[in-house]
Protein backbone atom coordinates (compact mmCIF):
# COMPACT_ATOMS: atom_id res chain seq x y z
CA UNK A 1 0.00 0.00 0.00
CA UNK A 2 2.94 2.31 0.49
CA UNK A 3 4.08 4.64 -2.25
CA UNK A 4 7.47 5.98 -3.28
CA UNK A 5 7.21 9.51 -4.59
CA UNK A 6 9.81 11.82 -6.03
CA UNK A 7 9.36 15.45 -5.14
CA UNK A 8 10.42 17.54 -8.14
CA UNK A 9 11.43 21.19 -8.06
CA UNK A 10 8.59 23.31 -6.73
CA UNK A 11 6.44 20.27 -5.96
CA UNK A 12 4.56 19.40 -2.78
CA UNK A 13 3.81 15.77 -1.90
CA UNK A 14 1.73 14.72 1.07
CA UNK A 15 1.01 11.11 2.08
CA UNK A 16 -0.69 9.44 5.02
CA UNK A 17 0.01 6.13 6.71
CA UNK A 18 2.90 3.69 6.80
CA UNK A 19 5.12 2.38 4.01
CA UNK A 20 5.49 5.65 2.13
CA UNK A 21 8.79 7.24 1.16
CA UNK A 22 9.21 10.76 -0.18
CA UNK A 23 12.43 11.66 -1.98
CA UNK A 24 13.97 14.87 -3.30
CA UNK A 25 16.87 14.05 -5.61
CA UNK A 26 19.93 16.23 -5.92
CA UNK A 27 19.03 19.29 -3.91
CA UNK A 28 21.55 21.93 -4.91
CA UNK A 29 20.70 25.44 -3.84
CA UNK A 30 17.12 24.23 -3.36
CA UNK A 31 15.82 23.24 0.08
CA UNK A 32 13.92 20.07 0.82
CA UNK A 33 11.51 20.56 3.72
CA UNK A 34 10.19 17.49 5.54
CA UNK A 35 7.11 17.83 7.75
CA UNK A 36 5.68 15.05 9.87
CA UNK A 37 2.76 14.51 12.22
CA UNK A 38 3.73 11.56 14.46
CA UNK A 39 0.16 10.81 15.56
CA UNK A 40 -1.61 10.55 12.21
CA UNK A 41 1.55 9.68 10.25
CA UNK A 42 0.87 12.37 7.72
CA UNK A 43 4.18 13.08 5.99
CA UNK A 44 4.90 15.89 3.59
CA UNK A 45 7.83 17.16 1.58
CA UNK A 46 8.25 20.30 -0.48
CA UNK A 47 11.15 21.13 -2.80
CA UNK A 48 11.68 24.89 -2.45
CA UNK A 49 13.57 26.60 -5.28
CA UNK A 50 13.62 30.31 -4.40
CA UNK A 51 13.21 32.43 -1.26
CA UNK A 52 10.39 34.76 -2.20
CA UNK A 53 7.36 34.69 -4.48
CA UNK A 54 6.47 37.46 -6.89
CA UNK A 55 3.38 39.07 -5.44
CA UNK A 56 1.95 40.07 -8.81
CA UNK A 57 2.18 36.61 -10.27
CA UNK A 58 -0.57 34.01 -10.11
CA UNK A 59 -0.72 30.44 -11.28
CA UNK A 60 2.74 29.64 -9.94
CA UNK A 61 3.49 26.45 -8.13
CA UNK A 62 3.26 27.58 -4.48
CA UNK A 63 5.93 25.01 -3.61
CA UNK A 64 8.57 26.92 -5.53
CA UNK A 65 8.96 29.72 -3.03
CA UNK A 66 9.76 29.51 0.69
CA UNK A 67 7.15 32.07 1.70
CA UNK A 68 4.29 30.33 -0.12
CA UNK A 69 5.52 26.74 0.16
CA UNK A 70 5.21 26.37 3.92
CA UNK A 71 1.59 27.61 4.24
CA UNK A 72 0.63 25.52 1.19
CA UNK A 73 2.11 22.25 2.46
CA UNK A 74 0.70 22.82 5.95
CA UNK A 75 -2.76 23.27 4.45
CA UNK A 76 -2.39 20.08 2.39
CA UNK A 77 -1.30 18.16 5.49
CA UNK A 78 -4.18 19.49 7.58
CA UNK A 79 -6.56 18.34 4.84
CA UNK A 80 -5.08 14.86 5.33
CA UNK A 81 -5.76 14.97 9.05
CA UNK A 82 -2.55 16.45 10.46
CA UNK A 83 -2.60 18.92 13.31
CA UNK A 84 -0.36 21.99 12.96
CA UNK A 85 0.65 21.92 16.61
CA UNK A 86 2.04 18.39 16.21
CA UNK A 87 4.04 19.07 13.04
CA UNK A 88 7.79 18.71 13.22
CA UNK A 89 10.21 19.76 10.52
CA UNK A 90 13.63 18.93 9.15
CA UNK A 91 15.34 20.65 6.25
CA UNK A 92 18.30 19.97 3.96
CA UNK A 93 19.91 21.63 0.96
CA UNK A 94 20.85 25.24 0.32
CA UNK A 95 24.33 24.49 -0.93
CA UNK A 96 26.43 26.68 -3.14
CA UNK A 97 27.43 24.34 -5.93
CA UNK A 98 29.40 26.54 -8.24
CA UNK A 99 32.83 26.82 -6.69
CA UNK A 100 34.95 28.18 -9.47
CA UNK A 101 34.54 31.70 -10.78
CA UNK A 102 31.36 32.04 -8.78
CA UNK A 103 29.39 35.27 -8.57
CA UNK A 104 27.38 36.29 -5.52
CA UNK A 105 24.12 36.09 -7.39
CA UNK A 106 24.54 32.32 -7.48
CA UNK A 107 24.41 31.92 -3.72
CA UNK A 108 20.66 31.43 -3.67
CA UNK A 109 21.20 28.54 -1.27
CA UNK A 110 21.92 30.60 1.80
CA UNK A 111 18.99 32.91 1.11
CA UNK A 112 16.73 29.90 0.58
CA UNK A 113 17.74 28.43 3.94
CA UNK A 114 17.07 31.70 5.77
CA UNK A 115 13.69 32.11 4.11
CA UNK A 116 12.59 28.54 4.89
CA UNK A 117 13.61 28.82 8.55
CA UNK A 118 11.70 32.11 8.82
CA UNK A 119 8.60 30.65 7.15
CA UNK A 120 8.61 27.64 9.52
CA UNK A 121 8.94 29.92 12.52
CA UNK A 122 6.06 32.05 11.24
CA UNK A 123 3.92 28.93 10.89
CA UNK A 124 4.82 27.92 14.44
CA UNK A 125 6.46 24.66 13.39
CA UNK A 126 9.36 23.26 15.37
CA UNK A 127 12.51 22.74 13.31
CA UNK A 128 14.12 19.57 14.66
CA UNK A 129 17.16 19.25 12.44
CA UNK A 130 18.84 20.87 9.50
CA UNK A 131 21.64 20.05 7.11
CA UNK A 132 22.12 23.16 5.00
CA UNK A 133 24.88 25.13 3.31
CA UNK A 134 28.24 23.84 2.20
CA UNK A 135 28.92 23.12 -1.44
CA UNK A 136 27.65 19.60 -2.10
CA UNK A 137 24.28 18.52 -3.48
CA UNK A 138 22.11 16.29 -1.31
CA UNK A 139 19.40 13.70 -1.75
CA UNK A 140 16.76 13.81 0.99
CA UNK A 141 14.37 11.02 2.01
CA UNK A 142 11.45 10.96 4.45
CA UNK A 143 9.97 7.66 5.64
CA UNK A 144 6.34 7.90 6.71
CA UNK A 145 6.41 5.06 9.28
CA UNK A 146 8.29 7.05 11.91
CA UNK A 147 9.36 10.31 10.28
CA UNK A 148 12.89 9.10 9.65
CA UNK A 149 14.82 11.67 7.62
CA UNK A 150 17.97 10.58 5.79
CA UNK A 151 20.40 12.65 3.76
CA UNK A 152 22.94 11.51 1.23
CA UNK A 153 25.60 13.90 -0.03
CA UNK A 154 27.34 13.33 -3.31
CA UNK A 155 29.71 10.39 -3.20
CA UNK A 156 28.74 9.64 0.39
CA UNK A 157 26.56 7.15 2.23
CA UNK A 158 23.05 7.85 3.50
CA UNK A 159 23.04 9.13 7.04
CA UNK A 160 20.24 9.67 9.48
CA UNK A 161 19.46 13.32 10.10
CA UNK A 162 16.60 12.91 12.60
CA UNK A 163 13.56 10.81 13.41
CA UNK A 164 10.66 13.26 13.46
CA UNK A 165 8.33 10.69 15.01
CA UNK A 166 10.52 10.22 18.05
CA UNK A 167 8.69 11.79 20.99
CA UNK A 168 12.00 12.37 22.75
CA UNK A 169 13.21 14.80 20.09
CA UNK A 170 11.32 17.90 20.95
CA UNK A 171 13.84 20.63 21.62
CA UNK A 172 14.31 21.84 18.06
CA UNK A 173 17.49 23.28 16.64
CA UNK A 174 18.68 26.83 17.04
CA UNK A 175 17.74 28.72 13.92
CA UNK B 1 7.19 41.03 -25.36
CA UNK B 2 4.50 38.51 -26.12
CA UNK B 3 2.68 36.99 -23.21
CA UNK B 4 2.18 33.78 -25.17
CA UNK B 5 2.97 30.81 -22.92
CA UNK B 6 5.94 28.73 -23.99
CA UNK B 7 4.02 25.53 -24.30
CA UNK B 8 2.02 27.13 -27.10
CA UNK B 9 4.95 26.71 -29.49
CA UNK B 10 4.14 24.61 -32.51
CA UNK B 11 5.95 21.47 -33.62
CA UNK B 12 7.33 23.43 -36.61
CA UNK B 13 8.79 25.99 -34.24
CA UNK B 14 10.38 23.26 -32.14
CA UNK B 15 11.83 21.76 -35.33
CA UNK B 16 13.36 25.12 -36.14
CA UNK B 17 14.88 25.37 -32.64
CA UNK B 18 16.30 21.85 -33.03
CA UNK B 19 17.82 22.79 -36.36
CA UNK B 20 19.48 25.87 -34.90
CA UNK B 21 20.77 23.80 -31.99
CA UNK B 22 22.14 21.29 -34.50
CA UNK B 23 24.17 24.01 -36.16
CA UNK B 24 25.47 25.23 -32.81
CA UNK B 25 26.30 21.71 -31.61
CA UNK B 26 28.16 21.00 -34.85
CA UNK B 27 30.48 23.90 -34.11
CA UNK B 28 30.78 23.04 -30.43
CA UNK B 29 31.64 19.41 -31.06
CA UNK B 30 34.23 20.23 -33.71
CA UNK B 31 35.78 22.73 -31.30
CA UNK B 32 36.10 19.91 -28.78
CA UNK B 33 37.40 17.49 -31.42
CA UNK B 34 40.12 19.99 -32.45
CA UNK B 35 41.10 20.40 -28.82
CA UNK B 36 41.56 16.74 -28.00
CA UNK B 37 42.22 15.27 -31.45
CA UNK B 38 39.46 12.70 -31.57
CA UNK B 39 36.11 12.41 -33.31
CA UNK B 40 33.11 13.68 -31.37
CA UNK B 41 29.58 12.63 -32.31
CA UNK B 42 26.38 14.38 -31.41
CA UNK B 43 22.84 13.11 -31.16
CA UNK B 44 20.06 15.10 -32.78
CA UNK B 45 19.15 17.86 -30.31
CA UNK B 46 15.89 17.40 -28.45
CA UNK B 47 13.90 20.60 -28.09
CA UNK B 48 11.11 20.09 -25.61
CA UNK B 49 8.89 22.06 -23.28
CA UNK B 50 9.05 20.56 -19.80
CA UNK B 51 7.68 21.52 -16.41
CA UNK B 52 10.54 23.03 -14.41
CA UNK B 53 9.86 20.47 -11.67
CA UNK B 54 10.81 17.68 -14.08
CA UNK B 55 13.75 19.39 -15.71
CA UNK B 56 16.34 16.98 -14.36
CA UNK B 57 14.60 14.19 -16.31
CA UNK B 58 16.39 15.44 -19.41
CA UNK B 59 19.56 13.96 -17.92
CA UNK B 60 19.93 10.24 -18.47
CA UNK B 61 21.36 9.66 -15.01
CA UNK B 62 20.31 12.55 -12.74
CA UNK B 63 22.08 11.32 -9.61
CA UNK B 64 25.37 10.53 -11.28
CA UNK B 65 28.38 12.63 -10.33
CA UNK B 66 29.02 15.11 -13.10
CA UNK B 67 31.09 18.14 -13.89
CA UNK B 68 28.96 21.09 -14.97
CA UNK B 69 30.09 24.27 -16.71
CA UNK B 70 27.48 26.99 -16.73
CA UNK B 71 27.22 30.42 -18.25
CA UNK B 72 24.52 32.97 -18.77
CA UNK B 73 23.69 34.51 -22.11
CA UNK B 74 22.60 38.10 -22.57
CA UNK B 75 22.12 40.30 -25.63
CA UNK B 76 19.36 39.87 -28.21
CA UNK B 77 18.75 36.40 -26.84
CA UNK B 78 18.94 35.76 -23.14
CA UNK B 79 19.27 32.34 -21.70
CA UNK B 80 21.38 29.80 -19.88
CA UNK B 81 23.79 27.22 -21.23
CA UNK B 82 25.10 24.25 -19.28
CA UNK B 83 27.48 21.52 -20.32
CA UNK B 84 27.40 18.51 -17.99
CA UNK B 85 29.76 15.60 -18.43
CA UNK B 86 30.01 12.42 -16.47
CA UNK B 87 32.86 12.55 -13.95
CA UNK B 88 35.10 9.90 -15.56
CA UNK B 89 34.69 11.65 -18.91
CA UNK B 90 35.69 14.85 -17.19
CA UNK B 91 38.79 13.21 -15.75
CA UNK B 92 39.77 11.72 -19.11
CA UNK B 93 39.13 14.98 -20.92
CA UNK B 94 41.25 16.93 -18.48
CA UNK B 95 43.89 14.17 -18.68
CA UNK B 96 44.07 14.43 -22.47
CA UNK B 97 44.88 18.09 -22.26
CA UNK B 98 47.24 17.73 -19.33
CA UNK B 99 49.06 14.79 -20.94
CA UNK B 100 48.07 12.01 -18.53
CA UNK B 101 45.61 9.11 -18.77
CA UNK B 102 43.16 10.37 -16.20
CA UNK B 103 43.45 13.61 -14.29
CA UNK B 104 42.48 13.98 -10.66
CA UNK B 105 39.81 16.47 -9.78
CA UNK B 106 41.90 19.27 -8.43
CA UNK B 107 42.03 22.99 -9.18
CA UNK B 108 44.15 22.43 -12.30
CA UNK B 109 41.76 20.01 -13.96
CA UNK B 110 38.83 22.13 -12.85
CA UNK B 111 40.22 25.11 -14.70
CA UNK B 112 40.96 22.94 -17.74
CA UNK B 113 37.39 21.61 -17.74
CA UNK B 114 35.98 25.07 -17.31
CA UNK B 115 37.97 26.20 -20.32
CA UNK B 116 36.76 23.23 -22.39
CA UNK B 117 33.17 24.03 -21.46
CA UNK B 118 33.77 27.68 -22.22
CA UNK B 119 35.21 26.95 -25.68
CA UNK B 120 32.30 24.65 -26.56
CA UNK B 121 29.62 26.96 -25.22
CA UNK B 122 31.18 29.92 -27.04
CA UNK B 123 31.40 27.98 -30.31
CA UNK B 124 27.74 27.09 -29.93
CA UNK B 125 26.68 30.66 -29.25
CA UNK B 126 28.81 32.07 -32.08
CA UNK B 127 27.23 29.62 -34.52
CA UNK B 128 23.73 30.65 -33.47
CA UNK B 129 24.74 34.29 -33.66
CA UNK B 130 26.13 33.86 -37.20
CA UNK B 131 23.02 32.01 -38.30
CA UNK B 132 20.41 34.34 -36.85
CA UNK B 133 22.26 37.66 -36.96
CA UNK B 134 21.44 38.14 -33.27
CA UNK B 135 23.91 39.22 -30.61
CA UNK B 136 24.62 36.64 -27.90
CA UNK B 137 26.96 37.61 -25.08
CA UNK B 138 28.30 34.88 -22.78
CA UNK B 139 29.07 35.59 -19.13
CA UNK B 140 32.28 34.14 -17.65
CA UNK B 141 31.69 30.44 -16.96
CA UNK B 142 31.36 28.88 -13.53
CA UNK B 143 31.85 25.25 -12.70
CA UNK B 144 30.49 22.69 -10.26
CA UNK B 145 31.15 19.06 -9.52
CA UNK B 146 28.02 17.37 -8.21
CA UNK B 147 24.97 15.28 -9.04
CA UNK B 148 23.70 16.26 -12.48
CA UNK B 149 20.26 17.10 -11.18
CA UNK B 150 21.71 19.25 -8.39
CA UNK B 151 23.69 21.23 -10.97
CA UNK B 152 20.59 21.77 -13.11
CA UNK B 153 18.52 22.79 -10.10
CA UNK B 154 21.16 25.34 -9.08
CA UNK B 155 20.96 26.78 -12.58
CA UNK B 156 17.16 26.94 -12.43
CA UNK B 157 17.27 28.66 -9.05
CA UNK B 158 19.63 31.19 -10.58
CA UNK B 159 17.22 31.72 -13.49
CA UNK B 160 14.51 32.91 -11.07
CA UNK B 161 11.95 31.81 -13.62
CA UNK B 162 8.49 33.20 -13.26
CA UNK B 163 6.74 30.50 -15.25
CA UNK B 164 6.42 26.80 -14.57
CA UNK B 165 7.54 25.54 -17.96
CA UNK B 166 10.87 25.84 -19.73
CA UNK B 167 11.92 25.14 -23.27
CA UNK B 168 15.11 23.13 -23.21
CA UNK B 169 17.33 22.06 -26.01
CA UNK B 170 19.49 19.15 -24.91
CA UNK B 171 22.05 17.25 -26.94
CA UNK B 172 24.12 14.23 -25.99
CA UNK B 173 27.71 14.18 -27.20
CA UNK B 174 30.12 11.23 -27.16
CA UNK B 175 33.22 9.89 -28.80
CA UNK B 176 33.10 6.52 -30.58
CA UNK B 177 35.53 4.88 -28.14
CA UNK B 178 33.03 5.51 -25.37
CA UNK B 179 35.53 7.44 -23.30
CA UNK B 180 33.74 10.75 -23.32
CA UNK B 181 30.06 11.48 -22.95
CA UNK B 182 28.14 14.50 -21.86
CA UNK B 183 24.97 16.50 -22.30
CA UNK B 184 24.70 20.03 -23.53
CA UNK B 185 21.65 21.98 -22.37
CA UNK B 186 20.48 25.34 -23.64
CA UNK B 187 17.63 27.05 -21.76
CA UNK B 188 16.57 30.19 -23.60
CA UNK B 189 14.40 32.66 -21.72
CA UNK B 190 10.91 32.96 -23.28
CA UNK B 191 11.74 36.34 -24.85
CA UNK B 192 14.92 34.83 -26.25
CA UNK B 193 13.03 32.05 -27.97
CA UNK B 194 10.76 34.57 -29.63
CA UNK B 195 13.77 36.50 -30.84
CA UNK B 196 15.27 33.34 -32.37
CA UNK B 197 12.01 32.41 -34.07
CA UNK B 198 11.50 35.97 -35.31
CA UNK B 199 15.01 36.11 -36.73
CA UNK B 200 14.36 33.06 -38.89
CA UNK B 201 10.84 34.06 -39.88
CA UNK B 202 9.03 31.46 -37.78
CA UNK B 203 6.74 33.78 -35.82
Amino acid sequence: MGVQLTVGMGEIQVVRGVGNVLTALGLGSCIGVCLYDPLTRVAGMVHVVLPKSQADKTGELPGKFADTAIPAIVQRMVEQGANVSRLKAAIAGGAQLFQFGVSNSLDVGARNAEAVVAALREAGISLQAKDVGGNAGRTLRLVSDNGLVVVRAIGGAERELVVLGNIFTSSGVAA
Amino acid sequence: MSAQPEYAFSEEQFDALREIANIGMGKASSALADLIGTTILINVPQAVCVPISNLSNILREPEQVTAGVYLQVTGDISGHAVFVFEVHSAQRLAGMLLGMPEAGLDETSASVLMEIGNIMLSAYLTAISDFTGLVLLPSPPVMALDMGCAILSAVIANMQRLDDFAVTIATDIYDPTGLISGTFVFLPEPGGIHRILEAIGMV
